[in-house]
């Protein structure tokens, strides 16, 4: 390999560190940044708005008819309730069936169609006052929209399913279990066996280059959210070990769960599927866990607790960006 | 909505440096100079999910300090506060200033100088009133932004006096001002980001352009939160929002100009115009939400820089003030809705003609 600088490829970095030596003028910096694809050219603009508004534009127009339907206007009946609503919901799978679901029109065509579903659902709770819970709007939603999540090949459609999984379930425990509060664990356990079977699914179909799956912020939200639910319980065992009594199994599962599952995503992510936000996430978690542990088992005063605490912290973390700094740049090396 | 996909990652320093000389924006004899300064690897910055960490737990750190403090009556008067906070400023811009490569070290004097800036801006309210101390806490923060080279100091010193300004607009009766602070904030973030290349070439900027933008980026949009919900504030509950959205409708309007120049489209074309005067028609049907046109003013910024994360930024605070406009308090659902509905179909038209003006101008379908 050859080691003139020349002949590696350009990074931006370079480029920035070119600049600061006087190396390259403003107008040069742009330009090369430009010609190694960090900085957009005309076409690039072109397909930016195109999408732009496009997103923008339907979002906007999706939250102003949710707010509409919930303002539940007196004046308008029933019947136009449902036939603006059916009609939206009919006008929007016309336009998935005139653009296809091969673009970004008819994806998000099809996403408009399900929150629409969604929303005519709620309006049919309301309006015929039907007693159900909560928690049945959402499964039922969940329910209906499975076919176009499965047709629709759109990551945000895949998301929505999962939200409305999670709130049925939510809602579920709070409304229909109603458990007391210390049986918690439980939920979260749930939780996370819910969305651990996303994150997985989600990972096979990244691994297996599927195209419509191959945005990483999908899978680091996922794993977020597996992680919190995970280390929720782990703070409530650490804090209130006395007093968590017959519940303490459940604990104990969440516990020694959160410890498989970050020292996996540890290996995972840094050794299989790069992803440095992931190794951050994991890195937060354990600060607070370890930092809340410390704060409880320390065996001096609690004025010295509080200032050893403050140095720990910043020990931590000191030495968990110095790592995500040397892991990045060994990635780097290695390309 | 992704930054920008023609990406050529396989071309050489040597292919580049033909193309500048080519287009006559590099001397060919600065070559030997561009190898020289290559020989070294340029250190590359902390990750940026590595600093989110940092400042985190920088203000973790404060917070146990603080109670630390409290509890062994370190401070027990507001004298002790001024001091004890001045002294830890006082130490930690100089020992910063001595030793600031290990990253323990300089996240320990991080945190000291956060709990010394709010001791000495705490114990100076109490002692005086909240204008002195906001005042102090504003000329603080401005200088602490110049002489401590620390990426998150400096840009928590912004949020700290953005929310001195907006006390002290509070404070001295006069909420209009509070749109010079949201078009000031607006403009320095446009400033510091599409000046982005000659920040870079100055030696003074070019570690300062960065905080100070993510700064002034993240200052706007909690700053317009303020827009939907200003409760327990007297004076700036009775601001008119719409007068921010008429100074960030200009500042769009220039950016969006600015960009179409760069980019080489004729100013007079249908495509321009139609952009223009969409804009101005969303930023009328939209006039109550200032919050939005700012996200539109950070979402151009962002992809001209090709800048992931301030565009992550953008998306966040609209996503958030969207959520957030449920609750405004000053108009009703159905107000809300109607205004969002024509936003949205003007924007759906807005390029549905973009469209079809460009596919015009490219000799058919």
């Amino acid at each position: 390999m050859s080691t003139d600088p020349l002949n590696a490829p350009t990074t931006r970095i370079q480029l920035y560190h070119l600049a600061q030596t006087d190396c390259l003028n403003p107008s040069a910096l742009d330009y090369a940044l430009q010609q190694i694809g960090c900085l957009p050219k005309a076409q690039d603009w072109q397909r930016f708005l195109d999408r732009s508004l496009l997103a923008i534009g339907a979002t906007l127009l999706l939250v102003g008819i949710l707010f509409f339907f919930a303002y539940n206007w007196a004046s308008m009946n029933r019947l136009a309730k449902f036939g603006v609503l059916e009609i939206g919901i009919l006008s929007t799978i016309l336009l998935v069936y005139r653009y296809q679901l091969s673009t970004l029109t008819g994806q998000i065509s099809l996403f408009a169609a399900a929150i629409l579903l969604g929303i005519l659902l709620a309006v049919y709770g309301q309006a015929y006052q039907t007693g159900a819970d909560v928690f049945s709007l959402f499964l039922n939603w969940a329910f209906l929209i499975i076919p176009w999540v499965l047709l629709g090949t759109f990551a945000p459609l895949w998301l929505l399913l999962l939200v409305l999984f999670n709130l049925s379930l939510i809602l579920y425990w709070e409304q229909v279990l109603n458990p007391a509060l210390q049986f918690n664990a439980l939920l979260y356990l749930l939780l996370f066996i819910l969305n651990s079977v996303a994150l997985i699914s989600w990972e096979v179909a990244f691994k297996f280059k599927i195209s419509w799956l191959q945005q990483r912020w999908v899978g680091q939200l996922i794993f977020s959210v597996v992680l919190l639910v995970l280390i929720i319980p782990t703070l409530e065992t650490i804090m209130e070990l006395d007093a968590l009594e017959e519940n303490f199994p459940l604990h104990t599962i969440a516990v020694v769960l959160y410890l498989v599952t970050t020292a996996l995503s540890f290996w995972y992510y840094s050794k299989m599927r790069h992803d440095l936000a992931a190794l951050a996430v994991c890195l937060l978690g354990i600060t607070v866990t370890l930092t809340t542990l410390i704060g409880k088992l320390l065996p001096i005063d609690e004025v010295m607790t509080w200032l050893l605490l403050a140095l720990f912290v910043i020990a931590q973390t000191s030495y968990a960006a110095n790592w995500l700094f040397q892991t990045a740049k060994n990635w780097e090396t290695a390309k | 909505m992704k930054p920008v996909k023609s990406v050529t990652p396989t071309m050489t320093l040597r292919t580049l440096i033909d193309k500048l000389v080519a287009q006559n924006l590099l001397e060919a004899t600065l070559e030997p100079k561009i190898v020289k300064t290559l020989e070294v690897s340029p250190t590359a910055p902390l990750p940026w999910v590595a600093k989110v960490l940092m400042g985190i737990s920088a203000w973790l750190a404060t917070m146990f300090l603080l109670i630390f403090m409290g509890l062994a009556h370190l401070v027990d008067s507001t004298q002790t506060a001024i001091i004890l906070g001045a002294l830890l400023v006082v130490s930690t811009v100089t020992l910063q200033r001595w030793q600031h490569n290990q990253l323990f070290l300089s996240q320990l004097w991080l945190a000291l100088n956060l709990t010394g800036q709010i001791l000495f801006i705490g114990g100076t309210g109490l002692e005086t009133d909240i204008r002195t101390a906001a005042l102090i806490a504003l000329a603080l923060t401005s200088l602490l932004i110049i002489i401590y080279q620390d990426t998150l100091l400096r840009f928590i010193s912004v949020l700290i006096a953005t929310l001195a300004l907006v006390i002290l607009v509070d404070e001295l009766a006069m909420p209009q001002a509070i749109h010079l602070v949201s078009f000031g904030l607006a403009v320095g973030a446009t400033w510091c980001w599409l000046g982005e290349p000659y920040h870079l070439t100055h030696a003074f900027l070019a570690t300062l352009y960065r905080p100070l933008g993510y700064g002034l980026t993240v200052a706007l949009q909690l700053l317009l939160l303020l827009s939907i919900n200003a409760v327990g504030h007297y004076y700036l509950y009775s601001v008119t929002w719409w007068l921010s959205t008429v100074g960030l409708t200009v500042l769009l309007l220039t950016v969006e100009y600015q960009l179409l120049e760069t980019n080489q489209v004729n100013l007079l074309s249908a495509k321009s115009t139609l952009i223009l005067l969409g804009t101005l028609a969303v930023a009328g049907i939209l006039y109550q939400s200032p919050g939005i046109i700012a996200s539109l003013i950070i979402t151009l910024i962002a992809f001209q820089r090709g800048n992931r994360v301030l565009l992550g930024l953008a998306i966040a605070f609209f996503t958030t003030f969207l959520i957030a406009y449920y609750y405004h308090l000053e108009l009703t659902l159905l107000a809300k809705s109607i205004a969002l509905m024509l936003g949205g179909v003007t924007l759906l038209g807005l390029r549905w003609l973009l469209k079809h003006t460009w596919s015009t101008a490219q000799g058919g379908n």
